[in-house]
């Protein structure tokens, strides 16, 4: 799965949840933790990448873009560990 | 030594000077002397407690970053946090359940003396010894080098402008700004001592003058006017906003004029949409960290059971969700004082974000006044149950709007909401412009004549108004 696919992924879960429409995935998101825990909970449930406290930075999860590369990133380490 | 008091004044017109005329790590060290005597100022005694904190946590991230060991690590950060929360509870809350403890015996008909430690809490420990703990937990956490210097580590601990009432400062925010040279333009200097003195206005003019409509009502043991009791509960909104947010405004200032950028601490939270919006508003610090250490985990760990796995996955994050709210809550509500109104006080907010949530999308479709009309009004309940000595006393007057709203011919209900409109008619007009213009700096950019003329008039009500009495920060008790 590529960047591309995991924003689309977390954009249409997102504006779900929060009943807002995102334009762009660098637009600045301002997702509360309620959609934010919702999302961690998708992303591992939906794209088998388990993110962790030592991963989570709620002010630095600024947009779709910041969301997908942290998963792509984790997703990564994941296969390079299996 | 208050900020607004001659006593600071005096200090400051030392430590400043100084300032500016030393290289930036004998700033560095000139500063933690100044921090000492500062917090020494309070109590001597207190000194010993801060520099216990500051010895433990320093030495604890130090054999955290050493090791790759993850059961060392992990034995590390938990003796810091079970340190850190040890000195609190021991201060903090040993009379209060020594106390609860007797009380539950008697109600069983049995009699026991618990020993009381009686002594004062110490100011300033609720806040300096999370601001440690978060330093190792996110040095545990990767996010943050351990810091090299003991000296260094000791001035992001006790920086005297956020050291009694905070905001509580990250490691990763404060410490880099402590680590390297500092840079003050003329926007600094303008901009802290704009905040610095708004916030001795919001302290000295408005919240210490509410305090005198608010005291007597909280003061009396009931039973209760309505009328009174609602006068008494939107005053104290904003007195303990103008209290907790002023001080918070001069510490910003004052770290501004020093080069170093302290975290907002409140964003205009009587704007707020809905109540999970207040928390991103109000006491911005405290609710982060309780978010990033507290709630977060405890989300993890709940949504990760294995009892919780065959739910559908919105299901299980909704479960997992109330429950981190609620125990989160209930710790943010009680660590601001040992009583069982604050936990209350934070259950009761804990439901009503929950609440939020499950009618979300039709809340979110209200008129945006009226979702910050009834917003404010569900944090006045709050509010209540905060103030209250007691839950039983919360409970009465809590009744008493509903059940026996009367409006005795003593109350001058009109006089008193008019002082209440006259003492934040300034605040409410300038947060207007600051939320149209999502800027706090707002007024700094009106035209000359028009600054000038609103700049002039707070000082001026401040100087002839003002409660200079040095009456306590409210958050200083917690």
């Amino acid at each position: 799965m590529d960047k591309a696919e995991i924003a689309e992924k977390l954009k249409k879960l997102i504006e779900e949840d929060t009943d807002k429409s995102i334009e762009r995935y660098d637009e600045k998101l301002d997702i509360d933790s309620y959609t934010m825990m919702l999302t961690i909970t998708f992303v591992k449930e939906e794209l088998g990448v388990e993110l962790d406290m030592d991963e989570l930075d709620f002010d630095a999860f600024t947009s779709l873009n910041t969301l997908a590369d942290l998963v792509l990133q984790k997703a990564k380490v994941a296969a390079l560990s299996a | 030594m208050l900020f607004h008091s001659l006593q600071f004044a005096k200090f400051f017109v030392v430590v400043y000077p100084l300032y500016l005329l030393l290289p930036w790590r004998l700033q560095n060290r000139m500063l933690l002397v100044a921090s000492y005597v500062f917090y020494g100022a309070w109590d001597w005694r207190y000194l010993s407690l801060i520099f216990i904190s500051t010895a433990v946590d320093y030495l604890c991230a130090m054999r955290i970053e050493a090791t790759a060991k993850p059961q060392t690590r992990k034995t590390f950060v938990t003796f810091s946090i079970v340190a850190n929360l040890t000195m609190l509870g021991v201060f903090k809350y040993y009379d209060f359940f020594a106390f609860s403890f007797q009380e539950m015996m008697a109600n069983v008909g049995l009699t026991v003396r618990p020993y009381f430690l009686d002594v004062a809490l110490p100011v300033g420990i609720s806040f300096y010894t999370f601001q440690t703990m978060s330093y190792t937990l996110d040095v545990y956490r990767r996010k943050l080098r351990a810091a090299e210097n003991f000296f260094d580590f000791a001035l992001y601990v006790s920086f005297f402008p956020q050291l009694i009432a905070g905001p509580i400062e990250r490691g990763t925010r404060l410490l880099p700004q402590i680590l390297q040279p500092r840079r003050i333009t003329r926007e600094h200097i303008v901009n802290g001592a704009y905040l610095f003195f708004w916030g001795i206005f919001l302290k000295v003019f408005i919240a210490d003058n509410l305090a005198r409509i608010v005291d007597p009502v909280f003061a009396a043991t009931g039973p209760y006017d309505g009328g009174n009791v609602l006068l008494a509960v939107y005053a104290f909104s904003l007195q303990i906003y103008c209290d907790f947010a002023g001080y918070s405004f001069m510490a910003i200032g004052l770290g501004l004029v020093m080069g170093i950028h302290l975290m907002e601490n409140f964003r205009r939270p009587y704007f707020s949409k809905n109540i999970s919006d207040f928390w991103r508003r109000w006491h911005i610090s405290l609710s982060s960290w309780f978010r990033d250490y507290v709630f977060s985990p405890f989300y993890m760990y709940i949504e990760r059971n294995k009892r919780l796995k065959r739910l559908p996955m919105k299901l299980r994050h909704g479960v997992a969700f109330f429950l981190a709210l609620l125990v989160a809550e209930y710790l943010l509500g009680f660590w601001h004082g040992a009583g069982w109104n604050f936990g209350f006080f934070g259950v009761y907010h804990a439901i009503l974000i929950w609440l939020y949530y499950f009618i979300r999308n039709r809340w979110d479709r209200m008129n945006s006044y009226l979702q910050i009309l009834l917003t404010y009004n569900l944090a006045c309940i709050g509010w209540l149950i905060f103030r209250a000595a007691s839950l039983n006393q919360a409970m009465d007057m809590f009744v008493s709007v509903f059940a026996n709203f009367q409006i005795l011919p003593e109350l001058d209900l009109a006089g008193t909401a008019l002082k209440i409109i006259a003492f934040s008619a300034v605040l409410i007009t300038v947060q207007v412009f600051q939320d149209l213009k999502n800027d706090t700096f707002v007024v700094l950019k009106w035209p000359l004549v028009v600054r000038s003329t609103i700049l002039v008039f707070i000082g001026a009500m401040t100087i002839a108004f003002g409660d200079f009495g040095n009456r306590p920060f409210i958050y200083f008790q917690f």
